[in-house]
């Protein structure tokens, strides 16, 4: 949950309304309030958000953060390499526009998902309870903002900005997992369907229908006091926000086209893979098209989320990174192309505005996928799986940047230094959200989740 | 890091137990003093008392006294005046005496202290010796007491469990055998200078002179930094082995009755192993259980707040702990009690009127049977249920009302439900499910019996065999770890907190590692092999002597029961059997205690300590008494619980009205009204079907099973309204798992879900039923509406507000349909939404929502 600065130039008028809309009608005061409103709860929730980016098949290393281009052909990078705003160090040669945000991004070498399966770890694993990483987070933060009802842990997949694309994938593990966890912390997905708050929050009655019954509730309600103080009192007062929330509607947060028209352009990679020229003898034809088409807009939507007080944002488009180059899957150069470009895209797009609205130490955002790809390049221009590597990038967030942590070993089919593991990468995303000094004294937390929380190492060199 | 140096850091703890700062009391039971507390103008000069009088005997260069001094104003008006007074001493030059009443030793000599208050005055003598030597400086008794009192050891900074910027303390200093070396050795000796102690980098950075994220905490002037300066120079010496240690502390006064915004200096003794004692008021640490309540410094001076009520502060020096409590009385009149039903009666009323705090009036007839049927049946009055006891005239109603509950299922249903969340009755695979089921009847049929709950701890605690013959080894399988065992076993059923203990000495009890690691022993031999049916397991006694080990010292444990020795078990005896024995004792000091407690705040909101499982000597109860006479009124009873709730339910207090009077409404800790909470969610959603007569199919269960009678998690997980209203995952020990807080998505839940929509305008559901009895009047229905809901009639001016939103609705002009195909609503389908608006605002209304 981060807090944001005015960044905006009528918020001067939107001062004056406050209490308005619910999010139909966010105010700064209202932004500002939710610190507030943790710090008077006692949670010990820091100023933050961080959106994971799940690159689910398993990104290649060569061809996204270490191209190895000193090594043998079948082991180098198959799309070249580019220079990047940090001397020595160079990308893939996909990540033309990454290249130049180098200097704000912290690309780990050496990083280990422990094996070579589909499924969705490092997001939901036995490392995380088996609940969605941000299940963690919202146990602690709670599921939603008190004063406004955003959730604080939301997934975002193709189908929240683009209604004709596919289901999300559900084969290889249950993004909106809680584990032992909780039901009541799972991500909030807009647009999934039958997820009971997003369900609650849509009106379904008419405007006038539910004003008549308000007006019975409040006149009934003032009749007899037979509840007086502590809990009951608040309760009129959500009741009003709660129908304030409905008809206001939460789409504002969710709605895109509330957002400056030149900022969406700026993020759309729907331009970059026209879909028709996607080949169709890939299987997976449809999740390229998916991915180029959302990918933008999702990163987009994220950033929005986190600037009205969600916490953990996952984003991920549809199992896209599985480059075998069978029949499902395009190969490495060709998949990168299609999955890399719009991601060499919309990252770098989303690093740059977050900067520009100065939110860089506030918004942390991770990159990483469920394993790596195979040193040598097939002969039909395909990487296997992998688990002993795996591409892992982070930016943002107050951590330190401008880096590269770990090496890998020559052919970056293992870590040769510091090898970073999930456990890590939790720990680290953990020190980002909580303020796990506090973390340690809460009460009721359950035991796993407490001891998840509180025994996690970050990655060294980013703190 | 600002946050390890406020005063909550100061309970900053290594674990993540609760450490709830809740307001306490005594005094109850109590004669109250005669007057409420006087504002009274001094028209005479008040005589001044010292705390004791015995001579003050100060002896060497860094002996300190706390003086502590009352003014008395005729028989019934004390006020301390430690900090208002003025002190000199004569001769001067002896001890130095500050504004706050502390002396300081300058040099050998006798001199008298002579204290002047608004023309009372009063003296004493003190006797300086020694003040010339130098006294080694202990490192356990004055070093470590620094480090406490600085926060440099608590659980947000160096005490943490990997320190802090590299540089670890034990916590709170219970560790002074380590700390020395941390501080001397560890980082190459770094940390101090010999040479020249000033440039320490433990002064200079505790004092803010080098840069030190937690900020200044020494004061270079101050005797603290002062203490650290000369133990450098005295060469870092950690004091012989056979120095004295402190045995305990204790704190003068222990109590007192006082007044709003009043002040009271406090003096702390530390007594030591050669018999001596010294005054430690400076060294050790204040924390105050509430601070809305009263406010301490860290000189322990104390100072009241407003609100009327009983409050404690937490004293601590190295490992020991006592506590000072307060109690602010309101002084509103007490001279129209009602009579005491029973011992609970004359106990909380006793305090009330020592508080002068009236209590509200007994809760109306309406009220009572809805407050009863919930608390003891979990559901609402049924609409037959609520005309025949607004019918009954027999005075013994209530009692008989109580009686019929306890004997219903409902009351094992609703039971059941509570105990199998602390049991944590989990279906963590599908192939649980028969487990699970077991379990839960088990403890309902233990429940409708009414076994005495010795014998149900007992059976639970030390189950042995298969699921289908011992359904309660079905916790073991939930619960596999030995340490979380002897965990929930320690607060479930003693109401012990154990978790810290694991890891250093509890900071706020008496308990240590040992007597963790000795209580986990208990449930060192228990052994499991596959059951009868696929992932079912077979619990049984591992022959062999029981035992567990203390990872710091290395040290193996016996079983130990908690306060007691080690026992001497052969390896045949299952020691799980004699931790039962010993905690169904009836000399057994926690366990009659927890379940009452338990009990009471079940009924009550709040238990006579809270939290309810956290019985502890820092968090003592409201009523000490009242807590005393029901644990023995319950063992004597041979443990029955229903006999506890009758005790409970019949009483006055319980029987008060939830409306507070001109005084009443911010108390939360006297019980001098019924506190309103929210409906669990089980009967919360029973009751939105049962008004409006719809029903809910449970995944495996039979048709018409309501949600109080679902035996595990699973079915939390299944239902969004039962998850969003709280009910628990039974992943916990602790009844607070079960939240009970009002929050937005339940709202918007209550106000806008499909769900809620769906019980409303089914063609089945109570308006489509209403809508067709067409013989009736508005004003009928209307009534038995209320009387469904909210187990009453309506008040005319209610039935009238209804009756016109009815008619409104009726007569207004008809919306034109949208399109062609929209047909025009009938007058039918119109009434029926009128009918649908009144069932959905009276289940939005407090009066619904909350138990009252």
């Amino acid at each position: 949950m981060i807090t944001i600065s005015d960044s905006n130039p009528s918020g001067r008028r939107s001062f004056l309304r406050v209490g308005g809309l619910g999010l139909g009608g966010l105010t700064l005061p209202q932004l500002l309030g939710w610190k507030a409103a943790a710090a008077q709860a006692g949670l010990p929730v820091k100023d933050k958000a961080v959106v994971f980016l799940f690159m689910h098949g398993g990104p290649p290393q060569q061809e996204t953060f270490d191209p190895k281009m000193d090594a043998p052909a079948e082991i180098r990078s198959a799309t070249g390499e580019v220079k990047t705003t940090i001397p020595g160090v160079t990308f893939g040669g996909t990540f033309q526009k990454l290249a130049k945000q180098a200097h704000r991004m912290a690309v780990v070498r050496s990083y280990t998902t422990g094996n070579g399966n589909h499924d969705i770890k490092p997001l939901v694993s036995k490392d995380t309870l088996k609940a969605n990483m941000g299940s963690l987070y919202a146990r602690v933060a709670g599921a939603n903002v008190p004063s406004t009802g955003m959730p604080r842990n939301v997934a975002l997949f193709p189908r929240a900005v683009d209604p004709t694309a596919q289901e999300r994938v559900k084969n290889f593990g249950n993004f909106l997992a809680s584990g032992s966890v909780g039901a009541g912390y799972s991500p909030f997905a807009p647009g999934s369907g039958k997820n009971g708050l997003q369900h609650d929050m849509t009106m379904w009655m008419s405007r006038k229908r539910l004003e008549d019954r308000m007006y019975l509730l409040k006149k009934i309600d003032s009749l007899k006091r037979a509840v007086d103080g502590g809990a009951a009192d608040g309760l009129g007062n959500l009741q009003r926000q709660a129908v304030e929330m409905i008809m206001g509607g939460i789409s504002e947060a969710f709605d895109l086209s509330k957002e400056d028209p030149r900022t969406l352009a700026r993020y759309d990679t729907a331009p970059l893979v026209n879909p028709n020229s996607i080949s169709r003898s890939w299987n997976n034809h449809k999740n390229y098209r998916d991915h180029g088409q959302s990918l933008g807009k999702l990163m987009l939507m994220a950033r929005r989320l986190c600037e009205r007080g969600a916490g953990f944002v996952t984003v991920t488009t549809n199992f896209v990174w599985d480059f075998h180059s069978d029949k499902n899957n395009a190969g490495v150069a060709e998949g990168m192309d299609y999955v890399g470009v719009p991601f060499d895209h919309a990252v770098s797009a989303f690093i740059d505005d977050v900067h520009e609205r100065g939110l860089s130490d506030k918004i942390l955002l991770v990159c990483c996928g469920e394993m790596g790809r195979t040193p040598k390049l097939a002969a039909n221009g395909g990487r296997n799986h992998w688990g002993r590597l795996a591409p892992l990038m982070l930016a943002g967030g107050g951590l330190k940047m401008g880096q590269v942590i770990g090496q890998s070993t020559p052919d970056a089919g293992e870590p040769a230094a510091n090898a970073v593991t999930t456990e890590n990468l939790i720990g680290t995303i953990m020190h980002t959200l909580l303020d796990l000094g506090n973390v340690r004294l809460m009460e009721n937390l359950p035991r796993d989740v407490h001891s998840l929380l509180t025994s996690g190492s970050p990655i060294r060199e980013l703190v | 890091m600002r946050s390890c140096h406020t005063v909550k850091s100061i309970r900053i703890l290594c674990c993540g137990l609760a450490l709830a700062a809740l307001p306490i009391h005594a005094q109850e039971g109590e004669t109250p003093p005669p007057e409420n507390p006087p504002a009274l103008p001094p028209t005479t000069a008040p005589a001044l008392v010292w705390s004791n009088s015995e001579a003050i005997k100060l002896i060497g260069p860094n002996a300190t006294h706390q003086l502590v001094l009352t003014a008395k104003r005729g028989e019934n008006h004390e006020q301390d005046i430690t900090a208002l007074a003025s002190y000199t001493s004569v001769p001067e030059g002896i001890v130095q005496v500050d504004a706050s009443g502390f002396l300081r030793v300058l040099t050998n000599g006798e001199t008298t202290i002579r204290a002047n208050h608004e023309g009372g005055s009063a003296e004493r003598s003190v006797t300086v010796t020694r003040a010339a030597d130098l006294l080694p400086v202990s490192f356990p008794n004055d070093v470590v007491p620094v480090l406490s009192r600085h926060g440099c050891n608590s659980g947000g900074c160096h005490g943490k469990a990997e320190g802090q910027n590299g540089f670890k303390l034990s916590l709170f200093g219970f560790e002074p055998e380590n700390d020395h070396d941390y501080l001397v050795k560890e980082s190459r000796g770094r940390r101090i200078f010999r040479a020249a102690p000033e440039h320490s980098l433990l002064l200079l950075k505790g004092s803010g002179q080098l840069p030190h994220q937690g900020g200044s905490r020494l004061d270079q002037e101050g005797d603290d930094y002062k203490l650290l300066v000369r133990w450098i120079k005295q060469g870092l010496s950690y004091g012989p082995k056979e120095d004295p240690t402190v045995t305990g502390i204790v704190v003068a006064p222990k109590e007192c009755l006082t007044a709003p915004n009043a002040l009271q200096q406090l003096r702390v003794t530390a007594n030591f192993s050669d018999g001596s004692s010294r005054d430690v008021t400076r060294v050790a640490q204040y924390d105050s259980n509430d601070e809305e309540m009263a406010e301490v410094n860290k000189n322990g001076l104390v100072s009241m707040k407003e609100s009327p009520g009983s409050t404690s502060i937490m004293i601590r020096f190295q490992t020991h702990v006592d506590v000072f409590r307060a109690t602010i009385p309101l002084g509103a009149p007490v001279d129209n009690f009602p009579q005491p039903a029973n011992f609970i009666d004359e106990r909380i009323f006793a305090k009330l009127k020592t508080l002068g705090l009236p209590p509200s009036g007994e809760s109306d007839d309406a009220a009572f049977l809805r407050r009863i049927t919930i608390d003891l049946g979990g559901r609402l009055p049924t609409l037959e249920e609520t005309d025949a006891f607004l019918a009954e005239t027999d005075p013994t109603k209530r009692a008989r009302k109580i009686d019929s509950l306890l004997a219903s299922a409902d009351y094992a249903d609703y039971f059941a439900g509570k105990w199998a969340a602390i049991l944590r009755n989990k279906r963590k695979q599908a192939h649980h499910v028969r487990g699970s089921f077991a379990f839960h009847a088990w403890i309902r049929n233990s429940l409708h019996q009414n076994r005495p709950y010795n014998e149900f701890v007992k059976e639970f605690l030390a189950a042995s065999g298969e699921v289908g013959d011992n359904p309660p080894v079905v916790w073991y399988r939930t619960v596999k770890d030995s340490k979380e065992q002897l965990q929930d076993i320690a607060q479930i059923f003693l109401g012990i907190r154990l978790q810290c203990a694991q890891c250093h000495h509890h900071p706020y009890e008496k308990w240590s590692q040992d007597d963790y690691y000795g209580f986990q022993a208990f449930f060192s031999k228990i052994g499991r092999k596959a059951g009868n049916q696929p992932g079912e397991e077979i619990i049984f006694h591992k022959r062999g002597v029981a035992s567990a080990q203390n990872p710091r010292t290395g040290r193996t444990l016996k079983p130990k029961p908690l306060g007691e020795a080690e026992l001497q078990l052969s390896p045949l005896q299952d020691p799980r059997d004699a931790l039962a024995d010993w905690m169904v004792n009836e000399k057994n000091p926690f366990f009659a205690k927890m379940l009452v407690n338990r009990y009471w705040k079940h009924f009550f909101s709040r238990g006579l300590v809270d939290p309810e499982d956290d019985m502890r000597v820092t968090n003592p109860p409201t009523h000490p008494t009242l807590l005393e006479a029901l644990a023995k009124e319950f063992a004597e009873h041979g443990y029955d619980m229903k006999h506890l709730i009758r005790t409970i339910c019949n009483s006055r207090t319980y029987q008060l009205s939830a409306i507070p009077n001109d005084h009443n409404l911010n108390d939360r800790q006297n019980y001098s009204r019924f506190y309103p909470r929210r409906l669990g969610a089980e009967i919360l959603l029973d009751g939105i079907n049962m008004v409006t007569d719809s029903s809910e199919q449970f995944k495996g269960q039979p048709k018409g099973v309501r949600a109080v009678q679902l035996p595990d998690d699973q079915f939390t997980k299944d239902s969004y309204f039962l998850s969003v209203f709280g009910r628990p995952d039974m992943n916990s020990a602790c009844e607070c798992e079960r939240a009970d807080e009002v929050n937005l998505a339940q709202a918007l839940h209550l106000v806008n879900s499909a769900n809620i929509r769906g019980k409303l305008a089914s063609d089945q559901a109570r308006a489509a039923q209403l809508v067709k009895q067409k013989d009736r009047s508005d004003e009928a229905r209307v009534d038995e509406l209320y009387r469904r809901a909210l187990a009453r009639p309506p008040a005319p001016e209610e039935l009238a507000t209804a009756v016109a939103y009815l008619e409104r609705k009726r007569n207004q002009p008809k919306t034109p349909p949208k399109n062609e195909k929209e047909k025009p609503k009938t007058p039918g389908a119109i009434e029926r939404e009128a009918y649908e608006d009144l069932i959905w605002a009276l289940l939005n209304t407090k009066e619904f929502l909350f138990n009252h």
